[in-house]
């Protein structure tokens, strides 16, 4: 049984890092903060869902497991509202720039 | 448990006890009211301290009734009676003497938080003086070093907010250079207690961690005391600091930093440092002697009344540090009795100064001209602190310059030298002043600007209170002698 | 493998500290501030010292944060290239650097049972303190009890702070904390954006319950007064950013922000003053009860509410004169 768990937790720690990894690799190499963004915040879900996951199965049913959920969820609920902050800041600021672009324009 | 027994806490205690009610209260009358009682009521606790210690020698306390290593202990011997004398004394005249002045300068709405402040400084500076615990000396100091930027930002000039980044940046380094000293003194011996830690350096002391910490410590703590080369926050924050808080400030608060600098050398590494009174001497005898030059020469060209001054004080820091390095029993007398001898005559300028400032708003050396005969008291008040300034004798003043150059007597050849600097230096200070006074009292005013009176009464009877402390010290130097005599001794009795 | 995890700490932190150095972006060095101050908690985190990394975490990377952009919202947010020489200050700084790491020679190994930090004062707090004061956080023991007077100190750095921000920028109204922010101009927040607010909403509750669990469970764990007080008051302001300044005032008002900074620093003073009229030396809490253990005890209960009412009072305190000056 203790084998496939840490089987399990093991496929799921590589999973998660493979995702964590692509992510950054994306951050670095897309050209546009909002093609960086997207690929930092997708993989950062499932990231974070795996390995924490995986973190679940080498702890078994204890309170070390309860806390790991009680942070996956607070985290599940943050980093997409980070991401939508930042997003819309982006956007702003953009909108700001345009319209200081077409007012120089003029 | 006596009241008596209790003093040691209660001088710091009671201040901080005050500042919160203080801080929100809705008349600025009543706050300044309640601010002075605290701040005189601290300085009786003083006088009664400084009685104990002078009957039964050093006090001890245990905060929290823990004993020494674990917990926190207080210590006061007769340096920091001496201390606690400036100090409390310095902020109790400077409040007395300040009313009209602070009035002036702080809108009333801002003065309860702004007397929250000064008792906050009062505290922590009391509270540096007071504890024998190193780490305990940087809770303090920072309390003081923010309620202090907090006072000098008070000014009503706006240059003040520069000059008080400029104050904190420096006093930031100074605190943190001494935190650093502090860590890795704790490091190599496990404990933040003075005494204790003087017992367990011995046989650490020749290894790197506290030869740096040694050298951290007394830089960082020579940034806060402005000692030469380290002095350049001093001159604008004196400058653009209101009246009132010039003078508490520049009687005590680089002083107590001295006083920190004194007891860590000599109680921790003197004894136990091979050749550290050399080294000690060597470091800090040609700063000294710079910091007289220097700072004197600065006030001779300085055009501005309180930068002026303000340079003499640098001058003055270093008159104290020549005291120290001689590291001699006169040596360190001289120094100490100096911190207090200047006090009051920097005391006595100073508040002379908040006389005129209440009634001039440009303090240049100009715009005294002919002030002699429309505030004769103020001026004649000036006269008589430059007078002690210069070492005059009869004068607070001449009993420190007596004591220094009876000191330097005792080194042979750098002696001379030393001594040699010490009458240049008067001979500037003489220039300095009568600079002022040839103006105030040779010069014709202006026939267009509007008349001035004299100075209010309640600024007035401080200022000759002071006056007449140089005076009286001058004549019967005995209690600040005894005390920096007494306090010499315990600094070397560890070199021995 | 700690060691590795150190190492890859280290470095990150010296590399963000030279970008903040280099960077002429006062909102970007404001965030490298904060990432800084994450990698620094993390840092204490390895370095097993829970107690300063919560609090690091809190204030370094939450609080002032949010006090140095509120402070970037009255200022320019780019510095002004100075004429300035960098070298002298290059050259100091290198020289300082190379006194350190001179230093560092001499230095017992990290975590070598033998180091005087583990051979005097400690194994005495870590054999006393179940007699003494029997509470399972000894650093909760030491900070609280034995050397109390020190953070009776540290509050009052605290509260000095505050009553420095409020002099500068407060109301100029005597009695009023800060000058209350315009109705038309604060109902901004985040009004707009639905995702931050139901999510922040969701989000609030926790964080206000976890400091007041790190409050209560500090003499257990890693936590106190300090660490909630912290916590507590990002968690109002996380609230003030979301609905804005006049919804936050309206929660938490300027008078109970009054009394909990009074309140807080004078509930600790006078527990010492306490224990001096009950015949102890100032914050001996033995006296406080019969059985000096129960004394020791509530005396620390007592004065960790103290610090928690005191921080979380000062730094909304702080953060509304920031924000007020700021709208107005």
């Amino acid at each position: 049984m203790s084998l496939f768990l840490d089987l399990g937790s093991w496929v799921l720690f590589g999973i998660g890092s493979l995702l964590l990894f692509i992510g950054a690799l994306g951050v670095l190499r897309l050209p546009t903060l909002f093609t960086r963004m997207h690929a930092a915040s997708l993989t950062e879900s499932l990231g974070t869902i795996a390995v924490l996951t995986g973190i679940m199965l080498q702890a078994g049913l204890t309170l070390a497991t309860m806390k790991l959920l009680a942070i996956l969820l607070f985290l599940l609920l943050t980093s997409p509202t980070s991401s939508y902050a930042l997003a819309n800041a982006a956007l702003l600021a953009r909108n700001r720039d345009q319209t200081r672009e077409q007012a120089d324009r003029k | 448990m006596t009241l008596t027994a209790q003093l040691p806490a209660l001088q710091v205690v009671l201040p901080m006890l005050t500042a919160p009610l203080v801080a929100f209260l809705r008349l600025p009358q009543l706050s300044w009211l309640a601010t002075t009682v605290a701040s005189a009521t601290a300085f009786g606790i003083a006088v009664l301290l400084t009685q104990a210690v002078l009957g039964t020698g050093t006090l001890d306390y245990a905060m929290g009734g823990w004993p020494a290593p674990y917990g926190i202990a207080l210590a006061i011997d007769e340096f920091g009676a001496l201390l606690l004398l400036i100090v409390t004394g310095a902020s109790t005249i400077a409040l007395l003497a300040g009313k009209a002045s602070l009035d002036q300068q702080i809108e009333s709405a801002r003065q309860p938080l702004f007397y929250a402040g000064w008792l906050l400084a009062l505290a922590g500076l009391s509270g540096i003086v007071m504890t024998g615990d190193a780490f305990n000396i940087f809770v303090f100091m920072e309390i003081s070093s923010l309620a202090a930027y907090m006072l000098v930002a008070g000014g009503p000039d706006r240059r003040a907010l520069t000059a008080v980044f400029k104050y904190l940046i420096m006093g930031t380094v100074g605190a943190t250079f001494y935190l650093i000293g502090i860590g890795l003194v704790y490091m190599m011996t496990g404990t933040l207690n003075l005494a204790d830690m003087e017992a367990r350096i011995a046989e650490v002391a020749d290894l790197k961690p506290i030869l740096v910490a040694a050298g951290f410590i007394t830089i960082g703590l020579a940034l806060k005391a402005a000692v030469f080369p380290l002095h350049a926050w001093l001159p604008n924050a004196y400058t653009f600091a209101p009246h009132a808080v010039t003078v508490f400030l520049a009687a005590c608060s680089t002083k107590v930093s001295l006083y920190v600098l004194l007891r860590f050398d000599f109680f921790v590494f003197q004894g136990n440092l091979e050749r550290h009174d050399v080294q000690f001497a060597g470091f800090l005898l040609p700063l000294a002697l710079l910091a007289i030059l220097v700072g004197s020469l600065a006030a001779v060209f300085e055009r501005n009344l309180k930068r002026l001054l303000a340079y003499s004080s640098i001058a003055q820091i270093g008159y104290i540090l020549l005291g120290a390095s001689c590291v001699s029993l006169l040596g360190l007398t001289a120094g100490i009795v100096h911190m207090f001898n200047h006090a009051l005559a920097k005391g006595a300028l100073f508040l002379a100064v908040a006389c005129i400032g209440v009634r001039l708003s440009r303090l240049w050396v100009d715009d005294l001209a002919g002030l002699a005969r429309q505030m004769p008291w103020t001026l004649a008040a000036f006269v008589a602190g430059g007078l002690s300034l210069i070492g005059i004798p009869g004068t607070a003043g001449f009993i420190s310059k007596w004591y220094l150059i009876s000191a330097a007597l005792e080194q042979g050849l750098t002696g001379v030298l030393t001594i040699v600097v010490i009458v240049v230096s008067s001979l500037l200070a003489v220039v300095y002043i009568w600079r002022i006074v040839e103006v105030a009292y040779f010069g014709s005013r202006d026939a267009q600007s509007p008349p001035v009176s004299e100075a209010p009464l309640s600024l007035l009877l401080p200022t000759w209170f002071i006056v007449i402390a140089n005076v009286y010290f001058g004549l019967v130097p005995a209690l600040p002698v005894d005390l920096a005599s007494a306090a010499a001794r315990s600094l070397l009795g560890h070199l021995l | 493998m700690t060691i590795l995890l150190a190492v890859f700490l280290l470095t990150m932190l010296v590399i963000t500290a030279v970008a903040i150095v280099r960077t002429r972006d006062l909102f970007a060095a404001v965030m490298l501030l904060g990432i800084f101050s994450l990698l620094m908690a993390a840092n204490f985190f390895v370095l097993d010292a829970a107690d300063v990394a919560l609090t690091e975490a809190a204030v370094g990377a939450g609080i002032s944060t949010v006090l140095f952009l509120g402070a970037l919202a009255l200022t320019a947010a780019r510095e002004r290239e100075s004429g300035d020489s960098r070298w002298l200050p290059l050259v100091v700084v290198v020289i300082m650097a190379a006194t350190v790491v001179y230093a560092t020679f001499d230095k017992p190994a990290l975590g070598d049972p033998n180091a005087p930090v583990h051979q005097h004062v400690a194994p005495w707090y870590l054999s006393e303190t179940p007699r003494l004061i029997d509470i399972p956080n000894v650093v909760t023991a030491v900070l609280g009890s034995y050397r109390g007077y020190d953070t009776l100190g540290e509050v009052f750095v605290v509260f000095t702070a505050g009553i420095a921000v409020l002099f500068l920028l407060g109301s100029g109204r005597p009695g009023e904390l800060f000058s209350r922010p315009p109705d038309e101009l604060s109902t901004g927040g985040l009004k707009h954006h639905l995702i931050p607010r139901v999510v922040g909403k969701l989000l609030i509750p926790f964080i206000i319950l976890f400091g007041l669990y790190v409050q209560f469970h500090g003499e257990y764990g890693p936590g106190g007064g300090f660490q909630a007080g912290a916590i507590i008051a990002a968690g109002v302001i996380l609230y003030a950013l979301l609905e804005g300044e006049t919804r936050a005032l309206a929660a938490l008002p300027e008078s109970a922000l009054k009394v909990m900074v009074i309140g807080g620093a004078l509930l600790y003073t006078l527990v010492g003053v306490v224990c001096m009229l009950m015949g102890g030396n100032f914050l001996d809490y033995s006296v406080l009860s019969t059985n000096s253990v129960a004394g020791q005890q509530l005396g620390i209960i007592l004065i960790e509410a103290g610090v928690g009412l005191a921080v979380t009072g000062v730094l909304l305190s702080i953060f509304h004169a920031f924000a007020a000056r700021a709208t107005a």
